[in-house]
């Protein structure tokens, strides 16, 4: 009989390793934070969520060169974006010098006088044109006079500058003509923008190999260090975290909770069947969701591996119980009637999440479910036809923990005094119990996001947090509507409510702007004779400026220029994070800076129709706390559902009131303990909390059936502590991740587990008969 | 033993002693005139070492009929590092050290950075000088062909870009000097352009 049974084993850990390999080569993993975006959105929550994977921050990167003298630096810079130039996969790479836009400074130039800032009949008088000439006359004695040398015969007013200092104003840096350095000379900065859009998390990561390996290159033998920041780090990193802490949390639970079992029972060949059902359980869900969804997030998958700290607890009780062989069939059947019931309590409370409108609440209930079905399957029927003979009955130490359950019965009252306490503590609670803020559920390591923001606030790259949208039939519309709004941005800046504010009709006039420029443009003659009075007594070559009269004329005749244009010239970049078109429609953006006072702005947002104001920040709160008020939701009908299960099951509301008591007060304590500590909760708290019930359930439920026997009592007791022992190692190790989310999942079980049991001992431990 | 010297013959002898003496001194110092050369040169205005100059500039541009005048103080430091301080007709402070160029028009405004090997003129200008400066011949010879005439007292040195890239911009310049001294600077540039830098000894 044994070698047919190894020999079972054998097959059935093959057919288990195969699933893995399926499950890897087709499952498609996501982590970025399509998991917290919502099905169905309003146009403003779709705008924010594209704004939020797409916006002006998306295909940013920060480079930051350190470690050498200014000298040093600043030849490694120009050497880098030469060669990131050359790769011709960013749209900008801009290091601070003049040189960087040489193509776009002839468009530029070519186009001045139909680009902003707004062309005056005034500009072509006599007198300004002088002023214009000495000013360009001055400017060719300093020590970059070469550039206005270059334009002197085209521009002699200097238009060029103004334009290029108008499209500076925009992004708040002061036009730095020139290498940019940190104020201490100790950093060299570059400013990359990524071609491509969404979140591609291969490409991302070629792009930052291609990034360091050109650094490798220009650097040489210096010393010079490079250090990246932005969304594709973010992304790349988060999920390196999660890949490196999901194999080291498997790895060091799967070490550990072997230990526990081989200690406990003495057998690998056991350890190896309990595997079994866990896998299952894992890969079960896992093709659910991918089937489902055609996609699992990694949070998923990581959430789902925790299930293994549940899923235990299946085979455990099976094993302790030796309900196998012919004549353990009829406790067989008692075990698996009881497991039945824990697990249909906790498979209905996970289900309803699949209702859910975010697509990864819809996954983790998915996974749950399905997971946890197909490990209580394989425990009922696959266990028993690999199973050994079964385990002797438990003595010694077991024997004197049991002789204690009876004086636990004199915790009932203080525990439920406890828990009145620690709820009451809770919603005491100044800042609520709840985590708000979008960012502590990101898989990024902290250590990324303050290296990000040190970099923004050094470089003036600020994150965005206010926008104003402005919606319409055509580009062109939406450019016109923003300029009547120029004024009052004007006194906005002019009065300290905003530094600065950027739009995109700042880089591309409406039709009608354009057409003024145009109509201020001189004729030929009318500005020949102005040059001829403006030039007099200046030591100009004569002749020097007809390439200038001949542009001017050019330009009043020119068609105007459209978003096309720019993209061709290369600047699209520019503007099109500005103005877009969304659903139908044509989207443009006015992104202010430093707002001193959002009332200020939401008054005048107000006053005006057709204008909304989106807050990057809250109104990122606000999709965490929708999404976690709809769990909350969800949560109560699961439960609803559950306890219908449950009383079906149990037959007596008394019964089901013992069982029940032990479960919802473990709930309480744990959440008070720690809330006490200082843990704000989150959706994925709310979610283990349901992994806790399950635990806590399977607890209470077999001390509660099994509480007349001693001998089943006691075996009861083993499976219960071994249980109760595998899932807090599991969620311990869990706890040490550096994941939130992870985090956040491994204390609330773990701390949860340890309560449950000791609830489900007290109230369901023992029974006089 | 000679039986007696006549007075009439030994003026002859003496006259053609002494020439042959002169000569004998004045043809190593002829030599030496060949053997004056550009290392020579170098080693000289490197004994000179630091110091700050007065310079007048004058850009001769081909879009203008007169020149750019430009009065202000250059100082030359140990190290290498070169400030230049304009003071007509506008101000401008500027230090080039290394590669970089930091140019300060106001107290207010940050300076301006640029790599010097962006700017050919400027960077073809200052290479000649730190070199000259330095007596880093080796400097010298690997960034110019270098054409030396004249003596000590009055020496001339043109110098034409090997880099094709930089001869594409600056034809030659031409450095004049007295002894250990530059006098002046001139950068001819192909467009035409011509930028002549007048140095004097006390600031």
């Amino acid at each position: 009989m044994i070698p047919g049974r190894i020999a079972r084993l054998a097959l059935v850990l093959a057919a288990v390793a195969a699933l893995g390999a399926l499950l890897a080569v087709f499952a498609q993993v996501r982590t970025d934070l399509s998991f917290v975006v919502p099905r169905n959105p309003s146009p403003d929550a779709a705008l924010l969520a594209e704004r939020l994977q797409k916006g002006p921050g998306a295909g940013l990167l920060l480079v930051a060169l350190t470690g050498a003298e200014p000298d040093a630096l600043a030849r490694t810079s120009r050497a880098l974006a030469e060669s990131l130039r050359r790769s011709d996969a960013f749209h900008l790479v801009a290091n601070g010098e003049i040189d960087s836009l040489r193509g776009e400074l002839d468009w530029l130039l070519k186009q001045r006088y139909l680009l902003n800032p707004p062309v005056a009949a005034g500009d072509f008088s006599a007198e300004a044109l002088r002023r214009g000439l000495e000013e360009s006359l001055a400017s060719l004695s300093t020590s970059y006079g070469a550039l206005t040398k270059q334009t002197l015969a085209a521009d002699p007013t200097g238009r060029l500058r103004s334009v290029l200092e108008n499209w500076a104003a925009g992004s708040g840096r002061q036009g730095q003509a020139g290498i940019w350095l940190s104020a201490d000379l100790s950093k060299a900065f570059l400013l990359l923008w990524a071609k491509g859009e969404g979140f591609d998390l291969d490409r991302q990561e070629g792009l930052l190999a291609d990034i360091a390996a050109a650094f490798d290159a220009v650097r040489g033998e210096t010393a010079v260090a490079m250090t990246l920041s932005g969304p594709a780090v973010f992304a790349v990193g988060a999920k390196d975290t999660i890949q490196k802490d999901t194999q080291m949390l498997t790895i060091t639970s799967v070490v550990l909770v072997n230990t526990l079992l081989l200690l406990a029972f003495r057998s690998l060949t056991v350890l190896l069947i309990i595997l079994v059902p866990l896998s299952l359980g894992v890969f079960a869900g896992a093709f659910a969701v991918q089937f489902a969804f055609g996609e699992i997030h990694g949070i998923t998958l990581a959430f789902g591996a925790t299930l293994i700290g549940v899923a235990v607890d299946y085979p455990i009780h099976v094993i302790s119980h030796g309900a196998v062989g012919p004549a353990g069939a009829a406790k067989a059947s008692h075990l698996w009637r009881t497991l039945r019931l824990g697990v249909l309590t906790t498979v209905a409370a996970f289900l309803p999440f699949l209702l859910s409108n975010f697509p990864g609440l819809g996954q983790l209930g998915l996974f749950s479910a399905a997971g946890l079905l197909a490990a209580a399957l394989a425990t009922r029927f696959l266990l028993p036809w690999i199973l050994p003979e079964p385990l002797s009955a438990p003595g010694g130490a077991w024997l004197k923990l049991e002789g204690l359950l009876p004086r636990l019965r004199h915790l009932r009252i203080p525990l439920v005094l406890l828990a009145g306490i620690g709820l009451a503590t809770m919603f005491s609670k100044e800042q609520g119990i709840w985590e708000a803020d979008l960012r502590n559920l990101s898989p990024t390591p902290k250590s990324l996001r303050d290296l990000d923001r040190d970099l923004r606030q050094e470089m003036g790259a600020a994150d965005v947090r206010y926008l104003l949208v402005l919606r319409g039939e055509t580009a062109d519309a939406v450019l016109r509507e923003s300029e009547t709004l120029v004024p009052v941005l004007e006194d906005f800046r002019a009065s300290g409510a905003v530094t600065g504010y950027d739009f995109a009709a700042r880089y591309l006039p409406s039709a009608a702007r354009q057409a003024e420029n145009q109509a201020a443009l001189p004729a030929a003659p009318k500005l020949e004779t102005a040059m001829a009075e403006a030039v007099a007594g200046l030591p100009f070559r004569p002749g020097l400026f007809g390439p200038f009269v001949e542009d001017v004329a050019r330009l009043a005749r020119q068609e105007a220029l459209a978003l096309e244009d720019l993209r061709t010239a290369g600047l699209g970049w520019r503007v099109d994070p500005l103005i877009f078109q969304q659903a139908g429609t044509w989207v443009g953006l006015i992104v202010p800076r430093g707002v001193r006072d959002v009332e200020e702005l939401l008054d005048f947002v107000r006053s005006q129709e057709g204008l909304s104001l989106l807050d990057l920040k809250t109104g990122s709160e606000e999709l965490v706390a929708a999404y976690r008020n709809e769990a909350l939701a969800w949560l109560a009908l699961g439960g609803a559902v559950a306890l219908l299960v449950l009383v079906f099951g149990q037959r007596s509301f008394r019964r089901v009131f013992r069982v029940l008591l032990p479960v919802l007060l473990a709930v309480i304590l744990s959440s008070s303990v720690l809330s006490f500590s200082g843990v704000a909760f989150s959706l994925f708290h709310l979610l283990s909390m349901l992994l806790v019930i399950g635990v806590g359930l399977d607890y209470a439920l077999f001390f509660e059936r099994n509480a007349e026997d001693r001998q089943a009592r006691r075996r009861t007791l083993r499976a219960n502590v071994l249980c109760c022992m595998t899932s807090v190692t599991v969620f311990a190790v869990l706890a040490l991740s550096q994941v939130p989310v992870l985090h956040g999942i491994g204390v609330t079980v773990a701390v949860g587990a340890v309560f449950s049991l000791l609830t489900a001992a007290v109230y369901a431990g023992w029974r006089t008969v | 033993m000679t039986s007696g010297t006549s007075p009439k013959a030994t003026p002859k002898p003496r006259l053609a002693l002494l020439l042959v003496l002169a000569a004998l001194t004045l043809i190593p110092r002829m030599a030496l005139g060949g053997n004056w050369d550009l290392a020579k040169l170098a080693e000289e205005l490197s004994a000179a070492g630091p110091g700050t100059y007065r310079f007048l500039e004058e850009r001769h541009l081909q879009v203008l009929t007169e020149p750019v005048r430009l009065e202000g103080r250059l100082s030359y430091e140990a190290g290498g590092r070169l400030i230049r301080e304009v003071t007509r007709p506008r101000r401008e402070r500027a230090v080039i050290e290394g590669n970089l160029l930091s140019i300060e028009a106001n107290k207010v405004d940050p300076p301006v950075r640029i790599l010097l090997s962006g700017q050919p003129v400027l960077s073809a200008l200052v290479v000649a000088l730190r070199a000259t400066l330095q007596g880093d011949l080796a400097l010298l010879q690997e960034t110019y062909e270098s054409e030396l005439s004249g003596g000590s007292a009055a020496w001339s040195l043109r110098l034409e870009p090997k880099d094709a890239d930089l001869r594409a911009t600056v034809s030659a310049l031409h450095l004049r000097g007295v002894e250990s001294r530059i006098a002046s600077i001139e950068v001819l540039e192909t467009s035409g352009d011509r930028t002549v830098i007048t140095l004097f000894g006390d600031p």
